[in-house]
């Protein structure tokens, strides 16, 4: 009866077809993704809705139940199935309605939704442009007293030291004295140049360059010219994407920083290798607004090395202000640095293990064409 | 936000090297009940079922990530960081061969190796590509859903009840093996058979094994040959098994072909 309606021949079906070929493509993915795995698991299945496909390609849908059991040698699927043509038209017409139902009670509940997201956001646009403004005053104060209210009393420390120092070379006070001189003028010079630092971080902001199509193979040529370190030849095989739009001089100094990281806490024992690879990606461009998604082009740069990496790397704060990691490290300046050219990039690094040992930088900018 | 009580993540098992378990579209983290026990003295296991499928937090579904299989790469990413799994082995089956890939290339130092299971980039046919699968067949596909859920409270129905504060009308899932709700299966049947992730593929880096069934209605012979040949460092293991779920349908083939895979990785390691 049912293979009349398929216009197939009971030899045509019995041994040489599987009932997934007997399925419009449509009911043959959902039968074997979902009603094929409960079948396996709950030995049987109820009102699996299917279409059937006739040999002219006819569609026949049908209800099946569908029973398998393991008592033959082979396990076997018993099934019975009911034409249901005039039922599912009926059902088609409730479908329909239901949908359309579904869709205006949906339309109209995102839009309830949307009208109270807007007033929240709203609120919070309100309160955290008055943030901006407060901490934006506060850091043009700042930059003032980095760079001369501070500057002053430390420069004029050195003066008076100095004067100090003629006297020692007359030899009008003591050796113990000039020794204690000298360290004061050390701990003075080392302030001065820390707060030198500090201010070009603090000011970086007003001296980003504007964007200018640069590329990475060359910027990195460029970086390793400036170090002028026979030792770092980076394997650059990886780079996948080599034009980038950025503050090209800015990224060039962070790969610069990146490179010497490597080569500061490079391993005694190994030569140091060094490799450096991107790749276009998908990320999430929401990274602080909550529960906001789109996923849109990143370039990722991956910088690794087999140094002796850096302690503890799932808790150290590897890019804050003055935080040194090791005893060889410098001033505590060069990762937040790095971290504040990727940032005012709105773009993102993170430091992970590299499990070839060493460490892996990970750099994520938006990908603009 | 609790993200094992969100993915209704369960971990399980011995040892320390973790194998975690990402189930394909259609179904959750049941599917994978024939393979644990094999690998449940060496290795920690972890399942969890992606959001609005299974057990999960049906709450957390969110349209515009889950619009997109990054959204539910994410998912796995979000495991990760939550349980601090490293040097993870992810095993994923059709649709999760390729959330895992996804999930891989956004952070490679996450993973070891991948295990595919019935992999498939497109599942359309192109121009240059054969899929298996023309557009009018996945519009098929959706109406068969439709007509499977006739009976059945939608996920939206529910929330926007709640709105209204009438919650003697709210109705829960079908507390059944692969139980799904329809809005969010057609939306998650629509980015799993309407993606195109060709490109995607020379992305990965981490090593993989490619397990292909024989007659796989899903992810033909030629879909598994193409995904080989783009991926770097993979193995591709044609199985006797048949059909598009062979951890099921043949778990012992499935374990075998696994644990050989993670043997000869050991070796190479």
């Amino acid at each position: 009866m049912m293979l009349d309606h398929l216009e197939y021949s009971e030899e045509e079906v019995i041994g040489s077809l599987r009932f997934e070929n007997l399925l419009t493509g449509g009911s043959r993915i959902f039968y074997k993704t979902h009603f094929s795995p409960m079948l396996m698991m709950q030995g049987k299945v109820d009102e699996m809705f299917l279409s059937l496909n006739s040999k002219s390609g006819i569609e026949y849908p049908v209800l099946m139940n569908m029973v398998l059991s393991n008592n033959a040698q082979v396990p076997t699927v018993q099934a019975v199935g009911l034409h249901m043509a005039k039922r599912n038209k009926y059902e088609k017409g409730i479908l329909e309605a239901k949908q359309a139902a579904e869709k205006a009670l949906k339309e109209n509940d995102l839009l309830l939704k949307m009208k109270a997201k807007l007033e929240r956001h709203q609120d919070l646009l309100e309160q955290q442009l008055r943030e901006l403004k407060r901490i934006n005053q506060e850091h043009v104060e700042f930059n003032k007293v980095l760079s001369h209210d501070m500057q002053e009393p430390l420069r004029k420390m050195q003066l008076f030291a100095g004067l100090l120092e003629d006297k020692i070379e007359k030899d009008q006070v003591g050796e113990e004295f000039g020794f204690y001189l000298k360290k004061l003028q050390g701990l003075s010079e080392y302030s001065r140049d820390l707060l030198t630092r500090l201010q070009r971080y603090h000011s970086l902001e007003r001296r980003m360059n504007d964007f200018t199509t640069g590329n990475l193979e060359e910027m990195i040529k460029s970086a390793i010219t400036t170090l002028n370190i026979p030792k770092i030849q980076p394997d650059v095989s990886g780079l996948k994407v080599k034009e980038i739009r950025a503050d090209i001089p800015k990224l060039t100094w962070v790969l610069k920083e990146l490179l010497f990281n490597a080569y500061q806490f490079r391993s005694e024992d190994k030569p140091l290798h060094i490799s450096i690879a991107s790749e276009l990606i998908k990320d999430n461009y929401y990274k602080t607004v909550q529960d906001a998604y789109r996923y849109t082009d990143f370039i990722q740069i991956r910088v690794r090395d087999n140094s002796k990496g850096f302690p503890d790397i799932d808790q150290g704060n590897f890019f804050g202000l003055l935080n040194k990691f090791h005893r060889e490290s410098g001033k505590g300046l060069g990762l937040a640095y790095c971290k504040k050219i990727v940032d005012l990039h709105e773009g993102r690094i993170e430091l992970k293990d590299n499990a070839e040992g060493g460490s892996q930088f990970i750099i994520l900018l938006p990908y603009l064409p | 936000m609790d993200t094992l009580k969100r993915n209704n993540v369960k971990v399980i098992g011995k040892g320390d090297q973790v194998i975690m378990f990402a189930h394909g579209f259609g179904c959750d983290q049941q599917m994978w009940r024939y393979i644990t026990p094999a690998f449940e003295d060496e290795y920690k296991l972890v399942l969890f079922d992606y959001v609005g499928c299974g057990k999960s937090d049906i709450e957390q579904y969110n349209e515009d990530r889950y619009g997109s299989l990054h959204g539910y790469a994410q998912d796995i990413l979000d495991i990760c960081t939550t349980l601090n799994l490293k040097n993870v082995i992810l095993v994923g089956h059709s649709v999760s061969s390729m959330i895992g890939m996804l999930a891989s290339i956004q952070q490679p130092y996450l993973f070891r190796s991948l295990i595919l299971v019935c992999p498939s980039p497109c599942y359309i046919n192109k121009s240059d590509y054969i899929g298996g699968f023309e557009e009018k067949d996945l519009q098929g596909l959706m109406e068969v859903m439709e007509n499977n859920y006739v009976g059945w409270a939608s996920f939206l129905a529910p929330v926007v009840m709640k709105n209204t504060e009438r919650p003697e009308l709210v109705q829960e899932l079908e507390e059944s093996f692969c139980s799904m709700d329809k809005e969010i299966t057609g939306n998650f049947a629509r980015v799993t058979f309407f993606s195109d992730n060709r490109e995607d593929l020379p992305k990965v880096k981490v090593p993989s094994l490619i397990l292909q069934c024989a007659e796989d209605d899903i992810a033909n012979e030629k879909v598994g040959a193409y995904v080989h040949a783009n991926l770097k460092n993979s193995v591709l293991k044609p199985m006797k098994a048949t059909g598009h779920c062979p951890h099921m349908s043949h778990p012992k083939e499935t374990i075998k072909y696994i644990q050989q895979y993670l043997q000869s990785e050991n070796i190479v390691a």
